[in-house]
């Protein structure tokens, strides 16, 4: 049985001042400039000129396995010379689709914590009280301490069960 | 004046990427001299480009994760065992171009900093994967049978392969009790038994040896078509 190639080839968006007559994808590491051009000709109907080859060395990064540092395979991208210019659709102006409002404040904690957590782990030591932003609900307790302490007025703006209330003697 | 270069070469150093100005004293300062026009020319772009197939449409890039969630279910083993070779390779093309689209939204929403949408666009593939693999799953099968189909037909004194116009001749029998034209029909009775028994012995000692689980469920179903031409 004849094989069928399943390979995945993503369409990149091109970088600043890049002629609308080039196109680059990110291909499998197996693949050669005749394939691509194959591989464009046959499955999207796109002739191709000349094709320029890309291997994007990676950063060493250390393995949470075993904390060994090893290098990533590179990634292979092409660059081919279209007969048509090519220009991407332009990107949606309003993102709230894909940021809705209603997760902002859940995204933003979980920024923190994660910062919070990276700055920790990096110098070894815990941020003191000092250091850190004085929270909201600390500041109103002060204020409302304060102002106690000047009028003495103790009032919690609810109406109490009289079962609560102390009894005169 | 520039100090001479090593190599006498009055051009090192200067470059009109990199702003090392120009070259030798000039009487507008460098803030004066005229700049490039900023002009970008409009691109008109054929709207049967082959290159949309990347996108789902011309003018959205991306889904919202509202419309990427609307996908159906993978085609299973049991619906494409009765298609065609050419729909199966319709449909596994249709597949890698899905594939490809979704790993482009991918890299996309990567650059746009989107937060939510790549678990649900994660559900997408995994169902253009699991249409994949019933393809491979279908075609193996249908492989399996076709190798056993030829075993069995090696075994069958009706079908000559060498024979590709017409590999299948039904023995007529018929054909030879009239030819023979017995005076006695209990001979003929006979003779017929004596001639289908050991074909059919010989028939249900090769279909033995074969799986009954890779055969088809029924002749009348459309086949992979076979070698004969």
């Amino acid at each position: 049985m004849a094989t069928k190639p399943d390979h995945t080839i993503a369409f990149l968006r091109p970088r600043e001042n890049q002629p609308p007559n080039f196109a680059s994808f990110r291909v499998p590491l197996t693949f050669n400039k005749l394939d691509i051009r194959d591989y464009l000709l046959h499955a999207y109907n796109v002739p191709v000129l000349g094709v320029r080859s890309q291997l994007t060395q990676r950063r060493p990064r250390q393995s949470k396995m075993h904390h060994r540092i090893y290098r990533p395979p590179p990634v292979k991208t092409m660059t081919v010379e279209l007969h048509q210019p090519f220009v991407w659709p332009e990107a949606p102006k309003d993102l709230s689709p894909w940021n809705p409002p209603s997760m902002d404040k859940r995204y933003k904690n979980m920024e923190r914590r994660e910062k919070w957590q990276k700055d920790t782990q990096k110098t070894g030591m815990m941020p003191l009280r000092d250091e850190q932003p004085t929270p909201e609900s600390r500041l109103a307790l002060k204020e409302e301490a304060k102002r106690l302490l000047r009028d003495g007025n103790w009032e919690n703006h609810r109406n109490l069960d009289p079962k609560f209330t102390e009894k005169k003697k | 004046m520039r100090r001479p270069r090593r190599d006498n070469n009055r051009l090192r150093g200067l470059s009109s990427i990199y702003r090392s100005g120009p070259r030798f004293r000039m009487n507008v300062d460098k803030e004066q001299l005229p700049k490039p026009a900023d002009y970008k020319p409009e691109i008109k772009v054929d709207p049967n480009h082959g290159l949309w197939d990347f996108f789902y449409s011309k003018e959205k890039l991306l889904l919202t994760p509202d419309e990427d969630s609307e996908h159906g279910r993978g085609w299973t083993v049991e619906e494409l065992r009765h298609k065609s070779w050419d729909d199966l390779h319709k449909l596994w093309w249709v597949c890698i171009k899905e594939q490809n689209r979704i790993a482009t939204a991918r890299k996309e929403r990567v650059r746009l900093k989107v937060r939510e949408g790549a678990d649900i666009s994660e559900d997408r593939l995994s169902e253009v994967r699991k249409t994949m693999k019933s393809i491979k799953h279908t075609l193996t099968e249908r492989f399996y049978v076709w190798e056993d189909a030829r075993k069995l037909s090696e075994t069958d004194p009706e079908i000559d392969l060498t024979n590709t116009d017409r590999p299948y001749t039904p023995s007529s029998y018929f054909d030879e009790a009239i030819q023979g034209a017995a005076p006695v029909e209990e001979q003929k009775e006979e003779v017929q038994q004596e001639a289908s028994e050991p074909q059919q012995e010989a028939e249900k000692s090769a279909a033995e040896k074969v799986d009954p689980s890779t055969l088809p469920p029924s002749a009348a179903e459309p086949q992979q078509p076979s070698t004969r031409v």
